[in-house]
């Protein structure tokens, strides 16, 4: 049920993301031309429009990032916690499917962001040789790769902080899942008390973070440092990752209850 | 086995008592009117069943299991507010339908489509709130559910309206499935009920067959109703 979940949630949200990437990189295809024409001393008027394009261009980078989080806050909030929760909540699957499918296809349509925004920034900024440059570091790069004693160690650091990227995503999501089905728990202001349940999580896991950190410290003053570099890399993953999967952990678990045991659709 | 039964079923809502101390069982092939006057907790005891509520105390339960993703999947649901994404078509909600019910038959939804003329291919935010309604009512009575349950399906639609209603359910659900109808429009639904369960103040005040409320008392179930709830 997980894939019929999945192919339900990329049409719902992709009719509302897809259309947002057309005109990120067609914006971006008119600031590439804006950027060569800027200073050919052109008509004052022309010259605005040159730089609204540009401005365009900056804004809906931002601006990209920006609704593909709101999108995924408002498809959670319509699909679960308003009218059509009486739809998704009483089909024939586990809360985890649900809970699962939101958080994969956020995930999936994050990444795709990044990578629509990273195109975009190439296609502004296109020139020939700009990207015969670019080419010649990634071959660098790669060279210094391969003429590295240690390849296993660098692909591990790339895995790990690949992984942490992956594990970061998915506890932001039910972090702000969790906080908006304590909000929804309330018969009224329903995001106020989202928000507000944001703000003292936010604080709690602030002070447990910070006292931890210090209990740690006290413990072994060279909790993050080692000898080697590798080992100091694997000593503050190890911490980073923990406590991130320990947040997950507790932001899934809290959502699952609130939308098992609080659900109060209006 | 009945197909629905709560025992001493009691919610709360904070400290405001929603349904107390209910107790009732179900039979298969049953057509039940849950019937009462507004916030008298029949919505509240559907979404118990529903699972879309988690009883203070007591139990409901759906051919012997609390309700879980199996109860669900032999339950059909239609809630009293319009629960489809407004901006999928007729035709797209048969295809999701289809794919998360089993027992979904879409050539039957697709047959009343066209008999009330509402157009596959129009989305549900281009139809008027009646039609809307209608939509919801075929895509819940297209499936060959163990139980229906209808929360005020013909509250706020018209008189015409209701009589069609009506006969999709008498005419679509399998005899051998329960359907439960949540109305306090006794009147329109008398007729095809085969009993009743009267809800007051979240308490169940009379569990009888129509047939036997009609003998026994010398009224019709409306007229039972009427003096029930006078106010």
């Amino acid at each position: 049920m997980l894939g019929k979940l999945l192919k339900h949630e990329f049409r719902a949200t992709g009719r509302l993301i897809l259309p947002m990437y057309a005109v990120v990189l067609l914006v971006s295809l008119f600031a590439h031309f804006a950027f060569r024409m800027l200073d050919r001393g052109l008509p004052v008027f022309l010259g605005l429009l040159l730089y609204l394009i540009v401005a365009a261009f900056f804004i809906g980078l931002i601006g990209a990032f920006v609704y593909t989080f709101v999108v995924m806050i408002v498809r959670f909030k319509r699909n679960v916690l308003s009218d059509e929760g009486y739809l998704t909540m009483t089909l024939p699957v586990s809360i985890h499917s649900i809970l699962w499918a939101k958080i994969i296809v956020s995930l999936v349509w994050s990444a795709a962001t990044v990578l629509i925004a990273a195109l975009s920034v190439v296609i502004a900024a296109f020139e020939v040789g700009w990207v015969v440059e670019a080419l010649k570091d990634l071959g660098y790069l790669f060279e210094l790769f391969f003429s590295y004693d240690d390849k296993a160690s660098v692909l591990g650091w790339m895995l790990s902080i690949a992984l942490y990227a992956v594990v970061s995503g998915i506890v932001g999501c039910l972090n702000i899942y969790s906080c908006m089905t304590i909000g929804y728990g309330f018969a009224r202001n329903k995001v106020l008390w989202s928000i507000v349940a944001y703000f003292i999580i936010s604080i709690i896991l602030g002070w447990i973070g910070g006292g931890s950190l210090q209990v740690l410290v006290s413990l072994n003053e060279n909790v993050f440092t080692s000898e080697t570099f590798n080992e100091s890399f694997y000593q503050n993953f190890t911490l980073l990752f923990g406590s991130q999967l320990l947040y997950g952990v507790i932001f899934y678990v809290l959502t699952w209850w609130n939308l098992r045991y609080r659900l109060n659709l209006e | 086995m009945p197909i629905l039964e709560a025992k001493s079923l009691t919610k709360r809502y904070g400290s405001n008592p929603a349904l107390t101390n209910v107790s009732f069982a179900i039979e298969p092939g049953r057509i039940v009117g849950l019937l009462g006057p507004n916030g008298s907790g029949k919505t509240t005891l559907i979404k118990l069943a529903n699972g879309l509520l988690q009883p203070t105390s007591g139990e409901i339960l759906i051919g012997g299991m609390s309700p879980c993703a199996k109860t669900k999947s032999i339950v059909s649901y239609l809630p009293e507010r319009i629960n489809v994404p407004l901006w999928m078509s007729a035709e797209e909600l048969i295809k999701f339908y289809s794919d998360f019910y089993a027992d979904f038959e879409p050539n039957r939804a697709q047959d009343m489509l066209r008999n009330l003329g509402i157009g596959e291919k129009m989305r549900i935010k281009e139809m008027s709130k009646g039609t809307r309604e209608k939509v919801q009512l075929i895509l819940a009575m297209s499936r060959r559910a163990k139980l229906y349950m209808l929360d005020e399906p013909i509250g706020g639609v018209d008189p015409a309206t209701r009589d069609y209603i009506l006969a999709t359910i008498i005419n679509n659900y399998d005899p051998s499935a329960s359907v439960v109808i949540s109305t306090h429009l006794i009147a329109d639904v008398e007729n095809v009920l085969d009993d009743a369960l009267f809800i007051s103040r979240g308490e169940i005040v009379l569990y009888d067959s129509v047939d036997h409320i009609r003998e026994s008392r010398g009224m019709s179930v409306d007229g039972l109703f009427r003096e029930v709830f006078r106010c």
